[in-house]
């Protein structure tokens, strides 16, 4: 029943943060105009007054593509890179947020502050990164194990000596749904191990890990819960979101970008939903559990 | 649509044996006496009299083989007996003949063959690695006199110095075939069978036979093609190169042991049990080759379509692709039938290979194709169909209408290609033929047009070109892309009708034979001028000149327009004393209006070129495409707002669409919308990228 609860008072927290909400949405969006903006000029100074472009926006139009990066290719490639960039910084900077947002949520009965989000984001901002750093690498070794599962029991030594491709097919019915639930862990750890960095307040990062990930497996029925509860709200959200694109469709730009918009403002709240339920269901633990 | 499926073959029944064969048996067994004209002649009389009148053999049957064969699944060998009949088709007496040994390729690293192929990467090394190398043995020849022809025997390297090339073997005759007569030839031979070589050989108990006996080369009398006297048309092995090779009847007796299923050229005239062994005797009537495939695992689907017999033979995991395999079959036999003729064989077999028999997918043999395919294959992702498509037409051009591969390979792979195009397009849609799978679309003729000018150097060689000689890596795509982009130019030129008029009377003409290049761009004149009278030209040589031999590029691009408000009429006109002053009081504005053409690349084809107005009126304008520059201007109280040149996208060489046109305004409205679903990406990537956050 915690994990219930605690999926609930995910919400509960997210709602009293609106203004936090609304800050990380600004950001995704001013960091997705900057990238986004050059080519506006770009693609009226090269294709803006070929009516082969006019064409081009009814639809996937793969000549055009084609010509068009041959063409301009270069400079597109810049743009692209450009936006390489901005997506890097933006995960800096949502690495960042992500102490800020947790630093809120330690004291998530308390009304909302800038200056403690601040505070926290500056405060746990190293901390954060290396913690980033270390789960991504995990993440690699992950994949790189099933991968290499995969590739031994799937193909063997050489593609070319494969009997049938039905054993690729049976590696990988068995090892991807293994690597999602693998993954999906690795996630789950890295988000208690964040909370518990900033709840414990250490310096050193190695002790909180491993304390989190002992508190993850102690208790780890509620924990699982509760993160299954979070990826299906997810998965729905973007099932919605596939469903009803189709729908509005016919609504122009407009309507797509527009609902584009509430689709992220869902995504980010989402966010913030997890792990403001996860820190309440962390609070809940006894402290001996937690060292 | 009906499916019979079945794990082995059903019984087939026995098909009557055709009456010309029996002729034609009758007279190859009396060939050495002298009385063959006599009896032959009796035999017509009395037993088949109906053979010329209604089944006068529709080619020449140059060289015709009886061969009994027996693959030894353990050493991997097969052992053959082979009869050749060689009828001289020239007026010249022929003192030697030439067979191509193509199993000698593999035979080792000194082949002109692995050569050329720079080792075939990972098929070679794995040759090498199972010491899977293979080669063909001619034990014992001799010719119809009883003259032992094994001891003259050598191997011959007519393309390059390479002494170590076994794969063209040279034959004198101790008594020379005189113009138009035969002779018969025996031959024993053992051939080991390259694991997974090119296109042919065995892995597993997978076995793929291509090129895969002592098959004689092709005498071209003076005048076929490039010959300017008659001559042995016989090539070595080369790396980029397909086949060229004669008409003929062919029985072909394959021992294989029991519990394979074999597919084969031809007609499937029996079979027969003996101990272990299972025969599959086979005739192939008017064909340039023979191939089979054997396997214990093959599932068979079989089905009469339009009084052709089709035959799928697949490795079970595979057998859901049956009905996508037919639908496509069935299109393209409606297809090719309804443009060029009837489907000339009485029967066809799609052989699916097992991913280990990949070596051996993607071929067209006489009345044999073989596919490509994997189990999970979404519907969107068209390979088996576009290379079912492509393989079947190649039963038109490259198979009846024989061009020589290696010579002017454009004149079929060329041809096949864009009628691979025609048929997906046609039957999947112009923009999802070859791809449409999650959001991404890709047409057939599209993808050609991306992958010649996705070359890097797509000037690197003309089309027209000896196969071999093509060293880059471009041979695939200026032989099969090119071409398709310069018949899909020709079509939008002439239009469809007359562009498959030119195929049909071309097909018509030289089905059974051997055309080259020069005959086929002679039909195009003929045909094109037929229609049009001199709208071309007096031909199409110029056409063919810049695409086919030429290597420039085309581009031509829409530089600017321009409207200048034409200044009122002013100044002194008659009379030296009279100034004529600007009329102040017009309501409506006049306007001078020039758009400018350029063309920026080598080629020249005429166009169309669509003006725009700014009260709705549009003009098409006719320009020849000649001038490096050209102007078209006009005067009245309306503006230019757009032109484009080739607006229906007939100059499919043309590289850049984009400059095709131009439009006054810009398109605002739709950069933003570009703009602002690249935002919304942007946004959805950043959001993604952040749980590592
Ligand atoms: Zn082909």
């Amino acid at each position: 029943m915690k994990a219930f609860t605690a999926y609930l008072m995910g919400y509960k927290t997210a709602l009293r943060n609106g203004r936090m909400w609304m800050a990380l949405y600004l950001f995704n969006v001013l960091f997705a105009f900057l990238s986004a903006f050059p080519l506006s000029g770009f693609l009226s100074k090269t294709v803006g007054q070929s009516l082969a472009f006019t064409r081009s926006l009814q639809g996937f139009d793969y000549t055009f593509l084609r010509d068009f990066l041959r063409e301009y290719g270069q400079g597109f490639g810049q743009i692209m890179d450009q936006a390489l960039v901005y997506a890097v910084l933006y995960l800096l900077l949502s690495v960042l947020l992500i102490g800020g947002v947790l630093a809120v949520f330690r004291r998530w009965a308390e009304p909302f502050r800038w200056a403690a989000f601040w505070q926290g984001c500056t405060h746990f901002f190293w901390r954060m990164l290396r913690l980033s750093i270390y789960f991504l690498l995990l993440h690699g070794a992950v994949l790189a194990l099933f991968g290499f599962v995969f590739f031994k029991m799937g193909i063997g030594s050489s593609l070319l000596e494969l009997d049938t491709e039905e054993s690729i097919i049976r590696a990988g019915r068995i090892i991807l749904p293994l690597y999602l639930l693998a993954a999906v862990l690795v996630f789950m750890l890295h988000d208690y191990a964040k909370i518990h960095v900033v709840q414990v307040d250490q310096r050193w990062l190695f002790r909180p890990i491993w304390q989190a990930i002992r508190l993850v497996f102690r208790n780890f029925g509620k924990v699982a819960l509760l993160y299954l509860l979070n990826v299906a709200s997810f998965l729905l959200l973007t099932g919605l979101y596939w469903w009803l694109s189709g729908l509005v469709k016919g609504g122009g730009i407009g309507g797509i970008f527009l609902f584009g918009q509430a689709f992220v403002i869902g995504r980010i709240g989402l966010k913030l939903v997890n792990l403001g339920s996860a820190t309440w269901l962390y609070q809940q633990f006894p402290v001996d559990s937690k060292t | 649509m009906r499916l019979r499926f079945a794990c082995r073959p059903r019984s087939i029944p026995l098909q009557p044996i055709h009456p010309y064969f029996c002729y034609l048996y009758l007279l190859k067994l009396h060939e050495t006496m002298y009385l063959r004209p006599f009896i032959a002649s009796i035999i017509i009389l009395l037993a088949l009299p109906r053979v010329f009148s209604q089944n006068q053999p529709p080619s020449l049957r140059t060289a015709s083989y009886d061969m009994q064969v027996r693959l030894d699944t353990a050493q991997k060998k097969v052992f053959g007996n082979e009869i050749l009949y060689w009828k001289n088709p020239s007026a010249d007496t022929v003192r030697e003949l030439q067979f191509h040994l193509y199993y000698n390729a593999f035979k080792n690293t000194e082949s002109t063959f692995v050569k050329e192929q720079g080792g075939f990467g990972l098929f070679l090394e794995a040759m090498k690695e199972h010491c899977g190398w293979s080669w063909m043995d001619i034990q014992s020849m001799r010719d119809e006199y009883g003259n032992d022809l094994t001891q003259q025997m050598h191997f011959i390297h007519p393309d390059d110095d390479n002494a170590e090339d076994q794969t063209v073997l040279r034959v004198p005759l101790p008594r020379p075939v005189l113009p138009g007569a035969s002779i018969r030839v025996e031959l024993e031979w053992v051939a080991k069978l390259p694991r997974s070589g090119m296109r042919t050989g065995y892995k597993r108990e997978y076995y793929f036979m291509a090129q895969w006996f002592p098959k004689v080369g092709v005498y071209e009398p003076a005048g076929t093609r490039f010959a300017e006297k008659g001559q042995w048309n016989c090539h070595q092995y080369h790396a980029n190169v397909e086949y060229y090779s004669d008409f003929g009847l062919y029985n072909v007796a394959i021992t294989v042991p029991k519990g394979f299923v074999v597919g084969a050229s031809g007609t499937l005239m029996g079979t027969k049990e003996a101990g272990d062994t299972q025969t599959w005797t086979y005739q192939a009537e008017d064909v340039i080759d023979f191939t089979w495939t054997a396997s214990p695992h093959f599932v068979e689907v079989k089905e009469e379509y339009k009084g052709i017999q089709l035959r799928l033979l697949f490795y079970p995991y595979h057998l859901h692709l049956a009905p996508r395999y037919l639908t496509v079959i069935h299109d393209a036999i409606d297809f090719c039938a309804e443009h060029f003729g009837p489907y000339p064989y009485p029967g066809l077999t799609i052989v699916d290979p097992p991913l280990h028999g990949t070596f051996s997918s993607a071929m067209e043999y006489p009345s044999i194709i073989t596919t490509a395919a994997v189990c999970v294959l979404p519907q969107g992702v068209k390979t088996p169909e576009i290379l079912i498509a492509h393989e079947f037409v190649h039963q038109y051009f490259g198979q009846v209408v024989a061009t020589n591969e290696q010579e002017e390979a454009w004149l079929d792979e060329g041809i096949t290609n864009y009628y691979e195009a025609r048929i997906m397009d046609e039957y999947y849609g112009s923009q999802t033929s070859t791809i449409d799978f999650l959001g991404f679309k890709m047409g057939n003729m599209n993808s050609n047009r991306a992958d010649f000018f996705g070359l890097s150097d797509p000037q690197v060689s003309e089309i027209a070109r000896t196969s071999w000689q093509f060293k880059e890596a471009s041979y695939h795509t200026i032989t099969y892309s090119k071409t398709t982009l310069l018949l899909r130019t020709l079509e939008g030129m002439v239009g469809t009708e007359t562009l498959d008029e030119i195929m049909r009377t071309y097909y018509e003409r030289w089905k059974f034979r051997h055309p080259g290049g020069k005959d086929f761009i002679a039909v195009a004149n003929e045909v094109v001028f037929q229609k049009f009278g001199p709208l071309f030209g007096e031909n199409l040589d110029w056409f063919f000149e810049q695409g086919l031999y030429g290597t420039g590029m085309c581009d031509y691009a829409v530089a600017a327009i321009a409207n200048t408000p034409k200044p009122d009429r002013a100044g002194i006109f008659k009379g030296l004393d009279h100034c004529v002053q600007p009329v102040t009081d017009t309501t409506e504005e006049a306007y001078h209006s020039v758009v400018t053409l350029h063309r920026l690349g080598e080629l020249r084809f005429p166009l169309e070129v669509r003006i725009q107005f700014e009260d709705g009126k549009t003009i098409t304008e006719q320009w020849d495409g000649k001038a490096r520059s050209k102007e078209f201007s006009y005067e009245g109280t309306t503006k230019v707002v757009s032109a484009e040149i080739d607006p229906e996208q007939k100059i499919y060489l043309d590289k850049n669409f984009l400059n095709n046109s131009l439009n006054l305004e810009p398109e605002r409205a739709g950069v933003r919308q570009r703009v602002f679903q690249f935002m919304l990406w942007m946004q959805q990537i950043m959001q993604s990228i952040s749980v590592f956050a």
